[in-house]
């Protein structure tokens, strides 16, 4: 991929602490900053292209079902389905479909995949192409979660490729969590797209991912580098992981939907695909 | 428009001097000029060539000018705009259209956008875009909820489909009038269209989202209204931007039950249902008609009172009073809807829902003094249940005009199920024994009955016939050569006896009394009356015609009879003569005038010495008659 560097590459503490490397940033524009690393994947070695109608592939997804504990330790208010109601594949992309309707005590049904178990795989690029839901209290996120199950999270470790609340819908997110740095002490960082909207056509989120850094990135634009420097604790991102797709509703992260929220609301994935 | 010419020539002034300085732009090298200028700007630093400003004509005309001090982000200039406070004598309010000569093309942008602040915290009642002086065809605007603050604050007004604006003359338009009776003062700057590009999720409505459900009729008339398009916005925040309805396309499940044009206008052509639905730029636009057209509507009977002697609250037959509103919505307990309607221009109160609803018009009150009545027609739509009670009160403000005050009176009366006919119209003329009348206000309708939900009403009027004439009779056009005058001011009168015999009816009472200026004689409870020239019998052979004006409030039948002495001259002796001759339903409450041929006196063989007038009416003893010149001519 050719990237163009709209954002100066590092997190803001690398940027507030090294006045060379914004000097040099602004000098040589549009080159690739010293400490960065980039390595181009180009073996797929995973491709969902959502081609065929029906439930998307059950040998590389799976569901998570239920409310978790605790609204998915969030206070979500949705209930995750395999309902064809809630995820279906249909003109060549799979849709999440989040319901306002009562069910198993929830106000919300709604869907949420994962690889877990099915395909995992420690660095690459990971991307997919997605079309946003919208709205005040939705939370799309395509995501990846440590595979080793001999430890809990945070120690395990969470790449959140890419995060959204649906009030704001020119905004995405991009964050790690792990141990000493989870939750709202995760490290992350905002990418606002101008003059356009991640609700109203797709965008390809991905990352990446190699020994010690992980690159973010929306369409050709790359906005982060998070490397074991910027963490506040141990870098937990040198093993497998497994991609996680969802959408929540409510929750601490983008709030409770209110009376401007429509619904039924609808997340597309074009494709979800990985390299090594 | 003296004023707004003056306005226009100071920011012709003022685009000249941005032209002088520099200001126009150059066409870059790959524009290609086709249509019409796609020329998005308004006011920048300074006016975009070729707009000018036109005041509301009702509006504020100095309201607008072009401020150099205040300006958002230091520019050159803003836009500032002057509300007047109440009772300001230059206009109520400020509120203008700032148009293009010729149209620009604005299908490339999204929104109408503006930097903004208030001299304190307002809500902008209308700013918008499209109004043109002209059709108005594509005007949008935001309506009360454009909320100014004190700082410099950017505002967003999509359009609701840029590819309708390829010509477009309305670049903006605003009205704002003072709140708590004092004005401020606003300032625009910055203002212009834009691709924003964030600009998304247009969700189009008509009838304000809701699916409703009318009962109609063939020829019946009505518009699609509550046109609005919601977006959101970048910063997450819906706008909902009122648009006109040619944005909308419109449509009829069944066109052979009704139609609709391109501006929301319905018309019903045949009994049965069809949905009326619209989209707006593809998008299908929340909210729909279920239009139930019951086939041909039944007409209330159109009055026949003459206008004179009515003052009408609600019919399409007379010029109605003010009246302040057909339904009051009550809060909290009304419960009663309107789904008023016009069938082939007659205009008909529906009301739904009925629990009880007022018709208000106390703005002035009505002065129904002279009036006897009051008159209501109404339909019965659905079942008629036989426990159907249909309460009328008409009240009395008394002399302080208003409601309350310890001076109103009421008069009510209830319309039962048999007084009512399911499907069809019944009318009722109430007599109005309310204690006072010359300051009524209010008719409260309430339903006391079961199974009641819905009735028209048509035609609520109070009438009334003068119990005396207002103007004088007609003045008699006869030459006076060709005339023997027993009463009129018009010639000189022969001898008359006695203008009541004492043989008259015993309740009949005579007296002479002026109308307008003018001698009549009146009789009141008249029952017959006997009227004498036996002193000086008249000839009027050579004559040909009997006439008599009369003017009466409530006669039904008038008659009159004409006696001849004969030869003899005198009572009796087996010469007389008579004959009497009856006229059914004479005009109540206005001078009639008889003039009848004296053949028509069929038995009255001799017309040498008439001596007797006999005059009749009925109902008898009741009713009240004025004459006035009783003269025969030829």
């Amino acid at each position: 991929m050719n990237f163009t560097y709209k954002y100066k590459i590092g997190t803001l503490k690398i940027l507030f602490t090294s006045l060379l490397t914004i000097v040099l940033l602004v000098s040589i524009s549009c080159s690739t900053d010293e400490t960065q690393t980039v390595t181009t994947y180009n073996n797929l070695t995973l491709s969902q292209e959502f081609d065929i109608d029906g439930a998307p592939d059950s040998s590389v997804w799976g569901y998570d079902i239920g409310t978790g504990s605790n609204g998915w330790g969030n206070n979500e208010l949705q209930y995750y389905t395999d309902r064809s109601e809630n995820i279906n594949i249909e003109d060549g992309v799979l849709k999440f479909n989040i319901i306002k309707e009562s069910y198993e005590g929830s106000g919300y049904t709604s869907a949420r995949l994962l690889t877990k178990d099915l395909f995992e795989q420690k660095y690459g690029r990971i991307e997919a192409r997605i079309q946003l839901p919208w709205g005040q209290g939705l939370w799309p996120a395509f995501w990846m979660l440590g595979a080793n199950s001999e430890v809990s999270w945070p120690q395990v470790g969470e790449i959140d490729i890419m995060e959204n609340r649906g009030q704001e819908p020119t905004l995405v997110s991009g964050s790690v969590h792990g141990p000493g740095y989870f939750a709202s002490e995760g490290i992350t960082k905002s990418y606002e797209l101008e003059n356009d909207r991640f609700d109203t056509g797709f965008h390809i989120f991905g990352i990446e991912w190699g020994e010690d850094y992980i690159n973010y990135y929306v369409d050709d634009v790359l906005y982060n580098q998070i490397t074991p420097e910027d963490v506040t604790g141990e870098w937990v991102f040198n093993q497998p992981f497994y991609i996680i797709m969802n959408v929540a509703v409510g929750g601490d992260y983008p709030g409770s939907p209110n009376n401007t929220t429509v619904f039924p609301q609808t997340m597309l994935v074009d494709y979800v695909r990985v390299y090594q | 428009m003296k004023n707004v010419n003056f306005i226009n020539s100071k920011i012709t002034f003022l685009l000249a001097c941005i032209a002088i300085l520099g200001c126009d732009r150059d066409i870059s090298d790959d524009a290609v000029e086709a249509g019409f200028p796609q020329n998005g700007d308004i006011f920048i630093d300074g006016f975009s060539a070729g707009l000018d400003y036109f005041p509301f004509g009702d509006s504020f005309f100095e309201a607008f000018t072009v401020d150099t001090e205040t300006t958002y982000d230091g520019s050159a200039a803003a836009m500032r705009f002057d509300v007047p406070n109440v009772g300001d004598p230059d206009g109520a309010y400020s509120g203008a259209i700032f148009r293009t000569a010729s149209g620009r093309d604005l299908s490339d942008f999204d929104a109408l956008t503006f930097w903004a602040k208030g001299s304190e915290a307002r809500t902008i009642n209308d700013i918008g875009f499209g109004q043109d002086f002209g059709e108005n065809k594509f005007q949008a605007q935001i309506s009360g909820t454009i909320q100014l603050t004190t700082n410099w604050k950017k505002y967003i007004i999509p359009i609701p489909d840029p590819s309708k604006l390829t010509q477009e003359r309305g670049m903006l338009w605003y009205a704002e009038g003072p709140e708590n009776g004092t004005g401020f003062s606003f300032w625009f700057d910055e203002v212009k269209f834009e691709k924003l590009g964030t600009v998304a999720q247009p969700r189009p409505a008509i009838l304000n989202g809701e699916d409703l459900v009318q009962q109609s009729f063939i020829g019946a008339s009505a518009s699609v209204t509550g046109l609005t398009e919601t977006f959101n916005l970048a910063s997450g925040q819906d706008v909902t931007v009122i648009a006109a309805p040619s944005y909308f396309v419109f449509s009829s499940s069944n066109p052979s039950v009704a139609t609709i044009d391109e501006l929301g206008v319905i018309t019903i052509i045949s009994a049965g249902t069809t949905i009326i639905t619209a989209t707006l730029d593809g998008v299908d636009a929340e909210g729909s008609l279920t239009l139930i057209s019951l086939g041909d509507f039944t007409q209330a009977p159109i009055p026949t009172q003459d206008s004179a002697n009515v003052i009408s609250i609600f019919s399409d037959t007379y010029t109605n009073v003010p009246v302040d509103f057909y339904n009051g919505f009550w809060e909290p307990y009304q419960t009663t809807l309107s789904d008023d309607f016009v069938v082939n221009g007659d205009n008909v109160l529906n009301y739904t829902d009925f629990n009880f609803v007022g018709t208000s018009f106390s703005n002035p009150t009505v002065n129904a003094s002279e009036m006897s009545f009051a008159h209501f027609d109404v339909f019965i739509p659905e079942t008629l249940d036989p426990g159907t009670q249909l309460k009328i009160t008409i009240r009395d403000f008394g002399n302080d005009g208003v409601e309350g005050g310890g001076d109103d009176s009421d008069m009510s009366t209830t319309l039962v199920s048999s007084d009512l006919t399911e499907g069809a119209w019944s009318s009722f003329d109430v007599s109005l024994t309310i204690a006072n009348k010359n300051n009524l206000g209010l008719i409260i309708y309430e339903n006391n009955g079961t199974n009641f939900t819905n009735f028209y009403l048509d035609n609520v009027y109070f009438w009334g016939v003068p119990t005396s004439p207002g103007n004088a009779a007609p003045t008699p056009t006869d030459p006076a050569a060709n005339v023997i005058s027993m009463f009129s001011d018009a010639y000189t009168n022969v001898t008359v006896d006695t203008w009541r015999t004492d043989w008259s009816a015993a309740a009949t009472v005579f007296e002479d009394v002026m109308v307008d200026g003018q001698a009549a004689k009146k009789y009141t409870d008249l029952g017959f009356v006997g009227i004498e020239t036996t002193s000086a019998t008249i000839d009027a052979s050579s004559m040909t015609h009997f006439h008599l004006d009369i003017w009466s409030p409530d006669v039904t039948t008038f008659n009159v009879k004409l006696v001849d002495f004969g030869p003899d001259d005198a009572f009796g002796g087996g010469d007389d003569s008579e004959y009497e001759i009856s006229i059914a339903n004479p005009n109540q409450g206005e001078w009639v005038s008889l003039d009848i041929p004296l053949t028509d006196f069929i038995g009255l063989t001799g017309q040498s010495n008439l001596a007797q007038y006999i005059l009749v009416g009925q109902p008898f003893e009741v009713t009240d008659v004025f004459i006035d010149n009783m003269y025969f001519h030829n």
